[in-house]
């Protein structure tokens, strides 16, 4: 698996029926926390999607 | 159980599910605003296809806006919570979207709101005439995964 599609992935609550952490993005050294599993799939399907472009472009 | 369809509902949603396997399935989703059906080949995808939908008819409105990688300064307008275009014209019946039909199992979608970053709504299995609310995608998703595999 590439680098940049590497992630951390800590669940730290679980409050209204989904999840609450953080994710680490590791290739990219980046970290957002989410609040829900919808936000922590779309916080990854962001960092996959920007895979082939300029990640400093993006950030 | 009784059951009652929000046909008016604007973001009403039929999901079909044509295929399972391995704890994934695959399908068709059909709503007012598209002639033609939305593919999916695994739950991710229909995940997504769903929430891009709502956001296209900002309906149910998000009440948080997604979180990203992105630096706040230099983010890029992803459209929730406003309208940039023309609002979106329904192109279908509700009967239409109502009449279709997976192979393996019919789900119809209704998502009353977008709070807490996820959905709440409700959501009803066609052919075993049952229907349950749920409080979360999380939820939502247990929910059809269970029917799926007591279906394949």
């Amino acid at each position: 698996m590439k680098k940049e599609n590497t992630f951390i992935i800590k669940i730290r609550e679980h409050q209204h029926s989904t999840w609450q952490g953080s994710l680490n993005w590791v290739g990219a050294d980046k970290k957002c926390n989410f609040r829900s599993l919808l936000e922590m799939i779309k916080l990854i399907d962001e960092a996959v999607e920007s895979d082939g472009r300029d990640i400093s472009d993006i950030l | 159980m009784d059951y009652h369809v929000h046909r008016s509902a604007p973001n009403l949603a039929c999901i079909c599910i044509d295929r399972a396997s391995g704890g994934e399935y695959a399908g068709r989703i059909y709503h007012k605003y598209r002639e033609d059906a939305v593919l999916f080949s695994h739950s991710m995808q229909l995940i997504m296809a769903l929430n891009g939908f709502f956001d296209e008819i900002n309906y149910p409105q998000a009440s948080t806006a997604c979180r990203s990688f992105r630096n706040t300064k230099r983010r890029v307008d992803d459209g929730q919570g406003r309208r940039k275009t023309e609002p979106a014209k329904p192109v279908r019946t509700e009967d239409w979207v109502l009449a279709q039909n997976g192979k393996l199992a019919t789900f119809y979608l209704h998502v009353q709101y977008r709070q807490k970053s996820t959905w709440q709504g409700n959501v009803i299995w066609k052919e075993a005439e049952k229907w349950s609310d749920f409080e979360s995608m999380l939820e939502f998703l247990r929910l059809l995964q269970s029917a799926v595999e007591e279906e394949s």
